[in-house]
């Protein structure tokens, strides 16, 4: 199951069936025990969802654990996407490390995308209350966006809670490894959450979830529908992404040699 | 005998009075206590949807609507860990 080659796939197909597509990821992207992810700092997953045209990325803890600072800048500075953050502190600095959203103009609307990490630290990285990081850059989100993306690793139960609490998100993309297969509307706000895969060491990867959204002129989410696609092998790989990957693993063992 | 019913009299008097003034007392009593019940259970109501209601009163505004509805594709993945291969 899985590969970038089959996700690529996915991406591909429904990029050609749709006018507008977001590619997001919600964090735990850049590496761990694999190479050439491992090797490389994580600059090959970064190359990969360059390639892939991934639009945005939440940073989750374990995305900051393996690397200084300064590899994890790097890693930023390669990206085609920013990698967001609103919660994630410098240890030394109590400064933002990353910047917390992104708006993106899609057709006539602002689609704005905040990034949550899960709250915890790291040698360099203090990762505050997901939840009050959302109430405090909610209002100025969405002075300037009428479409609100959260793109959250902060975890099912923190980000059950920002449903129910905060105004004006349509959409929370869930990270990390949570029991939520199927959609979940919050009644109170609207909000709808949508998680994809479970990952265990050695399997990664093995999913993509689709949401087809629907919104109004004013931009409230009025329809959505969802699957969650498992990249299997049935599922062709793209050619030009495959290349790449074969081009990786050649220099994966050569390294090892 | 006769000493004690000018004081009978007064004391049911008394009573009288007294029983006229409860009707009055009671309507104040109730009402007031509504008035709590009332305060307390919108407070129990409300409190959860106070934090929404104080974002919405203070929320600065979405930028002017468009003019047309928006249809989206959003492909989202987590958790992928670097993984480039298929696995599992």
């Amino acid at each position: 199951m899985g590969g970038v080659a089959r996700r690529a796939t996915i991406i591909r197909q429904e990029r050609s069936k749709a006018q507008h597509t977001l590619v997001l990821d919600a964090g735990a992207a850049l590496m761990t025990d694999r190479d050439p992810a491992k090797r490389t700092l994580g600059k090959s997953s970064v190359e990969a969802m360059n390639l892939m045209g991934y639009n945005a990325m939440a940073l989750g803890l374990l995305d900051f654990a393996p690397l200084t600072l300064d590899e994890l800048r790097e890693r930023m500075a390669e990206a085609h996407f920013p990698m967001l953050s609103a919660n994630a502190y410098i240890s030394d600095t109590r400064e933002l490390f990353a910047q917390p959203y992104v708006v993106l103009d899609i057709a006539d609307h602002h689609v704005g995308i905040l990034g949550l990490t899960d709250a915890g630290s790291t040698p360099y990285i203090v990762a505050t209350d997901p939840l009050e990081a959302a109430l405090k850059w909610m209002p100025e989100l969405r002075s300037k966006a009428d479409i609100i993306i959260v793109l959250s690793h902060a975890g099912l139960e923190a980000d059950g809670e920002i449903a129910e609490k905060v105004l004006g998100i349509d959409v929370i993309v869930c990270g990390r490894n949570v029991p939520l297969t199927q959609p979940r509307v919050v009644g109170r706000t609207g909000t709808v959450l949508f998680h994809s895969d479970v990952a265990i060491v050695g399997e990664a990867g093995r999913k993509i979830g689709v949401a087809y959204l629907s919104f109004d002129s004013e931009g409230q989410l009025t329809k959505h529908d969802w699957r969650n696609v498992t990249l299997a092998p049935d599922i062709e790989a793209d050619p030009e992404m495959n290349g790449w990957v074969l081009t990786q693993v050649a220099a994966s063992l050569e390294s090892s040699q | 005998m006769s000493s004690d019913q000018p004081t009978e009299q007064a004391a049911m008097k008394s009573a009288s009075t007294e029983e006229k003034g409860h009707p009055r007392r009671d309507l104040l009593l109730s009402i007031g206590a509504f008035v709590v019940y009332a305060l307390f259970s919108f407070a129990v109501v409300l409190s959860p949807n106070l934090s929404l209601w104080r974002q919405a009163l203070s929320a600065k505004g979405r930028p002017p609507a468009s003019q047309q509805p928006l249809d989206i594709t959003l492909l989202h993945t987590n958790d992928t860990w670097g993984y480039i291969e298929p696995c599992g």
